[in-house]
């Protein structure tokens, strides 16, 4: 282009081809931070040529809201007032944001780009930039963030499909749950799930939002207990521009994103109940409000909820409304505990070792009767998770291709629930084999044992010897006391069972009564109640005083 | 002897004569805001903010192709953050009139009136 050159005699602008993207490119957006209004001019045009989405800020507060999980690279300029180039950097870091930030600097700022590639910077580019450069980098980077993201979605989906396998493993509760996951996603109601931490609630729900024929849309999975309590409406329904401070431009909930798809509220018991009616609205009427708006949105919304809580005696106790539970009580999934699953145990725990064996590409690991007997002892309070997480430890730890006793660990956290809700493990693990806890402890724990001939007869405890019993009370601290009143009659150090409580504070006895009685009820804490001669709202009380309730 | 170097300016604007103009309105819009913060920074001995503004301008510059105005703002911009304005007033008069005649060159480019409100 010569100095005279008019706009006559200038080329018609080039149409560059836009590239191919992928589907998920083609989705995927970039954010360009710039202060200055020529940069961001200039990248729109030539990346939106290239056929990418494209969103620009003249500051890092905006920039930085603009940023989301469709970001795939975000161009951010390292000197700006305010709001800089190397905090965004921070703050996408401490998102845990999977965004590929390219640096634009200046010529003078070479050390500061270097700076800011330690810091997580995908790669830096210098002003003014030569457009077709830039085009490349962004590229780059976009097939860089397509890459993580596959990898991501591919381990979450084996994750998945190992707690699935679980699921699916032999018994009759599994197939039934299977085939009420075929049923329920046949139909658009709203479901609930419940079940402990760890049980699957989760993998059931995406399960069904799969199989449903929301499957091709969104899937948003809320924890409700993550969400900072302040910004629970906003994070739900979203919010506009000023609603309050930080609300720098408006911004869509998950609710509205879900929009088409499925809303996973994991862990809706931690709702607030002030918040309560604001779902409710939304369940009601498949509308959304943003913070800060009189508008209401209509969405097409499937939800799904779940907890480990029980919403019913949540009810009764006032901290979820009634409305609430019935509008979410439609289709009811429960997910039970893997404690009462000992029937199918030894399935899912070969299933699962083998699946990670398969995962690691390592040949197959077998569990000696010794370490099945072992984890058939435990509580499971992280239930699949937890027998997931000790197994793939075993195979870390294990020599050879057999996983023995001493290749199991259990975290700290699962020892200490243990001697909780299990009572008969006290009795069968070999190193704890006390045979005054054991003789009570069968009474209770048979029955539920039983229902699987070849489970019951590994895990009844073993009554130890005479002599063993005999030594055991003789180095009692309390039964070997000599004082005492001597019109009470003499202690008989023989009969353990009838001294099964001494040498027990009445706190852990009403402990263990309630423990007891509770895994004897499978769980139902008013039938517990009843049978321990109290009232409901005691046996709350009592089990949060003992901290057997957080 | 012509400021814009054109093969620097075709890389960029990629012959998009719409975009130039774009470029050439949005450079000489906020030439008055940027101007009044050089002169004010100097005035103040504000190092910092007089290298900032020489570093925007040294980019501006660079996306017409601008090479001896881009040397200057970042003559500017170094000297600055070297705490050291003995030449700036100098230096900015200069670049002022490298200015002028870089619009000069823009307005017979794009026939855009880029002429100076005298409000």
């Amino acid at each position: 282009m010569s100095p005279s050159s008019t706009p006559a005699t200038m080329k018609t602008p080039t149409t560059t081809a836009p590239m191919k993207l992928a589907g998920a490119q083609s989705k995927a957006k970039i954010v360009a931070i710039d202060d200055d209004p020529m940069t961001l001019r200039l990248l729109k045009n030539h990346l939106g040529k290239a056929g990418y989405t494209i969103e620009t800020a003249e500051n890092g507060a905006i920039g930085l809201q603009l940023i989301d999980e469709s970001t795939a690279v975000a161009l951010v300029d390292l000197r700006m007032p305010g709001l800089d180039g190397f905090e965004i950097l921070r703050q996408l870091r401490a998102r845990k944001s999977s965004t590929k930030v390219i640096v634009l600097t200046g010529s003078s700022e070479i050390s500061d780009a270097v700076q800011a590639m330690r810091e997580g910077a995908f790669h830096f580019v210098t002003k003014p930039f030569n457009p077709s450069q830039m085009v490349v980098f962004v590229e780059k980077a976009m097939e860089t963030w397509q890459v993580a993201n596959e990898n991501r979605d591919l381990k979450e989906s084996h994750c998945q499909s190992v707690a699935l396998r679980a699921i699916e493993a032999t018994g009759d509760v599994n197939s039934r749950l299977i085939q009420q996951v075929e049923q329920i996603s046949a139909l658009d109601s709203t479901v609930f799930i419940g079940g402990e931490t760890g049980t699957g609630k989760s993998t059931i729900a995406r399960m069904i939002h799969q199989k449903s024929k929301r499957g091709k849309g969104p899937f948003v999975n809320v924890n409700c207990a993550s969400l900072p309590r302040d910004l629970i409406q906003s994070e739900l329904f979203g919010h506009t521009k000023g609603a309050f401070t930080g609300a720098l431009m408006d911004r869509k909930g998950h609710a509205e994103v879900a929009d088409g798809g499925t809303l996973f509220l994991d862990e809706i018991g931690d709702l607030p109940i002030d918040l309560q009616p604001k779902l409710l609205t939304f369940l009601q009427d498949r509308t959304v409000q943003r913070l800060g708006s009189t508008e209401a949105k209509k969405v097409d919304v499937r939800l799904i909820a779940a907890t480990h809580c029980d919403l019913a005696e949540m009810c009764r106790e006032g901290q979820c409304r009634q409305d609430l539970y019935f509008r979410l009580m439609v289709l009811n999934i429960e997910l039970p505990a893997l404690r009462f699953r000992t029937g199918e145990f030894p399935d899912i725990a070969r299933g699962i070792l083998t699946r990670i064996c398969e995962r690691q590409s390592l040949s197959l690991r077998v569990l000696t009767s010794s370490a099945m007997k072992m984890l058939l002892t435990h509580d499971w309070p992280g239930n699949i998770r937890e027998l997931e997480n000790v197994l793939e430890r075993a195979i870390a730890f294990s020599r050879g291709t057999q996983i023995g006793p001493s290749d199991l660990h259990f975290s700290n956290v699962s020892l200490n629930r243990r001697s909780a809700p299990r009572i008969e493990s006290h009795s069968t693990r070999e190193s704890h084999s006390t045979a005054l806890v054991a003789v009570t402890v069968d009474s209770v724990s048979q029955p539920l044992l039983q229902s699987d001939g070849e489970l019951a007869s590994t895990m009844i405890p073993s009554v130890s010897s005479t002599e063993d019993q005999s030594a055991s009370a003789q180095s009692h601290p309390v039964l070997s006391d000599s004082g005492g009143d001597p019109s009470w009659p003499e202690p008989k150090p023989n009969d353990s069972a009838r001294y099964d409580l001494v040498g027990k504070t009445l706190e852990q006895i009403e402990r263990d009564a309630i423990l007891q009685t509770l895994e004897f009820q499978r769980g139902n804490k008013a039938k517990t109640a009843r049978v321990l001669g109290i009232s409901e709202k005691s046996i709350y009380n009592k089990m949060r005083r003992l901290k057997i309730l957080p | 002897m012509t400021l814009i170097d054109h093969s620097v300016l075709d890389s960029i604007i990629d012959g998009d004569s719409e975009l130039l103009a774009d470029l050439a309105i949005m450079f000489f819009q906020m030439l008055p805001d940027t101007d009044a913060r050089l002169r004010l920074a100097v005035q103040s001995s504000n190092t910092k903010e007089v290298s900032l503004v020489a570093h925007q301008l040294h980019i501006r510059f660079g996306y017409f192709g601008a090479k001896p105005l881009q040397e200057l703002a970042r003559k500017i911009e170094l000297s600055a953050d070297g705490n050291d304005l003995t030449n700036i007033a100098q230096w900015c008069t200069e670049m002022r009139a490298g200015i002028e005649a870089l619009l000069n060159e823009l307005r017979s480019m794009t026939r855009l009136p880029l002429e100076k409100n005298e409000d």
